[in-house]
């Protein structure tokens, strides 16, 4: 059902910064974002997903 | 050595927390179910895309995090800031250009590589520096995208150095892990004399010197960046692109024949193209966008705005498109070269829906990132982990969506085949994406997700298609669920035991032991190929007769690898034929699992094979091993049928496209059984 709500991720919006803003942010949404980035670099369903063979699926 | 003052000042310049508060991507409930339906507007779309903009900045800038606690990943290179202040001098200049080039899929690739890598998730022969230092390549080119003197050392490949976006050198090589240093001296902002004939065209358009221990060679203006070019013993090879025009409508593509990422899951040396590989390319592109331009107007839209690169696959056998791509390539695949444009068009489309869903899952989880069963999917050989199985419903929804508008567009033979992808994959994809929505292995936005597809592909199931196509593609839905399940599940020992016993002593199938026994068990036959087989002449025989009598004259295996001529009676619809010749088959070969799942769609009577070959052919194999004797193959089958049949089916309806209904155990059950078994 739709409630007219947003959906919220946890990837903080980047599109702002520039290329050294990226790197010197410690803004505390960039460290959330980094943290489900790099705990989907560890799931082996991202794993195997992301790197077959044949196709994605 | 000290570092000097302004040294340190710079440095903490770069690490002082940013001021800029932060905000996080979102999007509406109507916008997530309007992709999830396979509709959203272009306004989402490019949405997506944003989002993805920051995905890929927040890569880097946790690759950059990673190489700078890493000192053994610097090697004879400079530090990862260096190629940094690189870029950021650059963007700075040119912010369009720069901001283009981290877009590139590869970049992608390489920095999720790097995270694998760096997280010893993934391991790779090539040197670590090498991986590492393609930051500085990626630094390189954007210094000569934005006309920025610089003098940058790189790591070369086997005596290749490729600079994203701007092409490769291959130079003579020293050794097969080696520094190249690249001198970009002349601005792009300068006035250039720039000559049609680059033979003549001088120094003046070089760009940039790239010097290896044995051989330089030097980069050329973007205005000679077409033709390839020589050096002191190397040579430059530009980066490779077409562009499509339909309608007013244009898709650009960078052909990727070069870039060490362009292939998932591992490095890969450059295969130039040739300049007629391009020009097939270029012509199997436009015919593709042309038929999706006029046809499917909306996905071209979304085509145009989200593919960006694809890396060239050598043809593949006729109706087995390889193709594939990465959530960390966004906007980028790898495909065969096309036996036609309709093939290419519908590959196109799936990948379209694999960007979409990989963008959407760098946004949000779907699924539990801690479950790790594995089950079906009609569209593969092996079994899948739940993140795959969705994206093939996904993928193949699309897939399922091009099909039933291209039944309109076409005729004869190709609107036949239309129908049967349209049949074929509206009850797998359906099937599927309802086993899936209830499993516990989905977030509860992933089941928002999969409503929302269903929503678009229920109504479609009620659709018409003529009842010979219909027919044909509810027999290879069976059959590729048949010998998976042959070739993955095993049955309970102890049925298979009992069984056995039973047919030696000359007793019934017990039909309460089969639904008293424990469900059977997942053991992945890594090795299986190409279950497909006997699809693959169906969809032949329904696109030209012709070709399919010359193919099963000529032995059909010689085009459609693993297919016999029973197989061919099968599809072409003699099944007292392909009955005859499956026997045949078996007498030679009593445990092929293809000839027992083919007997089995001959006749109703032995459907046993269809619905559990994994039973019969444990039971037959037990039989043997225990009395000498190995049992007919007709004989088990007719002995075994009636006690896996319900009074209430004996057929699955032909528009059901899925798992036969009506069949005891090993029907679908969601959760468990084969949907997404252990």
């Amino acid at each position: 059902m739709d409630t007219g709500q947003n959906i919220e991720s946890t990837l903080a919006d980047l599109t702002g910064l520039d290329l050294d803003g990226v790197r010197g942010s410690q803004d505390e949404l960039l460290t959330d974002a980094i943290r489900r980035m790099v705990s989907l670099v560890h799931s082996p369903d991202h794993r195997f997903g992301d790197s077959e063979r044949r196709r994605l699926d | 050595m000290k570092p000097t003052a302004s040294a340190v000042r710079a440095q903490a310049a770069k690490t002082a927390p940013f001021q800029v508060p932060l905000h996080r991507h979102h999007l509406s409930e109507s916008d997530f179910d309007a992709l999830a339906a396979g509709i959203a507007d272009r306004a989402v779309i490019n949405r997506l895309r944003q989002a993805e903009g920051s995905y890929r900045r927040l890569a880097l800038r946790v690759v950059l995090d990673l190489l700078r606690r890493d000192p053994t990943a610097r090697g004879p290179l400079r530090s990862p800031d260096a190629a940094w202040d690189l870029l950021v001098a650059a963007e700075s200049k040119a912010p369009v250009k720069i901001a283009g080039l981290i877009a590139c899929p590869q970049v992608g690739a390489w920095a999720a590589h790097m995270l694998r890598r760096l997280y010893e998730e993934v391991h790779d022969d090539t040197p670590l520096w090498v991986d590492a230092g393609h930051l500085h390549a990626l630094a390189a080119s954007a210094a000569i995208q934005a006309g920025i003197e610089a003098s940058v050392p790189v790591p070369m490949r086997r005596g290749a150095v490729h600079l994203p976006m701007l092409g490769h050198a291959l130079l003579p090589m020293r050794e097969q892990w080696d520094v190249a240093w690249i001198h970009i001296a002349t601005r792009l902002s300068e006035p250039k004399r720039v000559s049609p004939d680059p033979a003549t065209s001088g120094s003046s358009t070089e760009l940039a010197e790239i010097i290896g221990a044995k051989g330089s060679v030097t980069v050329p203006a973007p205005s000679q960046l077409g033709p390839r070019t020589t050096g002191n013993s190397g040579s430059w090879w530009p980066h490779s692109s077409v562009r499509v025009v339909s309608q007013g409508a244009s898709l650009s593509i960078g052909l990727e024949d070069a870039d060490p990422y362009r292939l998932a899951g591992r490095t890969t040396a450059p295969a130039p193209l040739r300049s007629a590989d391009i020009g097939r390319w270029e012509s199997a592109l436009g015919a593709a966008w042309e038929l999706l331009v006029d046809g499917h107007p909306s996905v071209a839209r979304e085509l145009s705005a989200l593919t960006t690169a694809l890396a060239p696959l050598p043809r593949a056998a006729p109706f087995r498109p390889r193709s594939a791509s990465t959530g960390d390539a966004f906007g980028s695949a790898m495909i065969s070269e096309p036996d036609d444009p309709t093939q290419l068009a519908s590959t196109l489309v799936h990948e379209l829906a694999h960007f979409k869903l990989g963008g959407i899952l760098h946004l949000f989880d779907l699924t539990d990132p801690s479950w790790t069963r594995l089950g079906y999917a009609p569209w593969r050989d092996d079994p899948r982990p739940i993140r795959g199985i969705l994206h093939g419903i996904y993928a193949f929804f699309h897939v399922t969506a091009f099909w039933r508008r291209q039944r309109a567009l076409t005729t004869a033979g190709e609107a036949m085949l239309a129908h049967f992808e349209f049949a074929f994959w509206r009850g797998q994809t359906r099937q599927t994406a309802r086993l899936l929505r209830a499993s516990a292995g989905l977030t509860d936005l992933g089941r928002r997700f999969l409503d929302g597809v269903l929503v678009s592909l229920e109504p479609w199931c009620s659709e018409p298609v003529p009842f010979q196509v219909a027919e044909l593609s509810q027999l290879m839905v069976r059959d590729h669920q048949a010998l998976w399940r042959a070739h993955h599940l095993q049955p309970a020992a102890a049925l298979v035991t009992e069984l056995a016993a039973a047919w030696a002593d000359g007793r019934a199938a017990s039909r309460a032991a089969i639904e008293a026994a424990g469900p059977e068990s997942l053991v992945p036959e890594p090795a299986v190929r190409d279950l497909d087989g006997r699809a693959c002449l169906a969809r032949l025989w329904l696109l030209d007769r012709d070709r399919f009598r010359r193919v099963a004259g000529a032995g059909p295996a010689r085009e459609v690898a693993g297919t016999v001529a029973a197989d061919c009676a099968l599809v072409s619809g003699d099944r007292a034929a392909a009955r005859q010749l499956y026997l045949s088959e078996l007498a030679d070969a009593p445990e092929k699992i293809s000839a027992w799942v083919g007997l089995g769609l001959t006749r109703p009577k032995y459907q046993a094979l269809v619905a559990r070959p994994d039973l019969a052919l444990a039971v037959s194999s037990t039989v043997a091993a225990t009395t000498g004797r190995r049992p007919s193959p007709a004989a088990l089958a007719a002995w075994l049928t009636p006690a896996l049949v319900t009074a209430r089916h004996a057929e699955p309806a032909a528009d059901e496209s899925g798992p036969p209904a009506g069949w005891s155990p090993g029907s679908a059950e969601p959760g468990g059984g084969w949907c997404l078994a252990r």
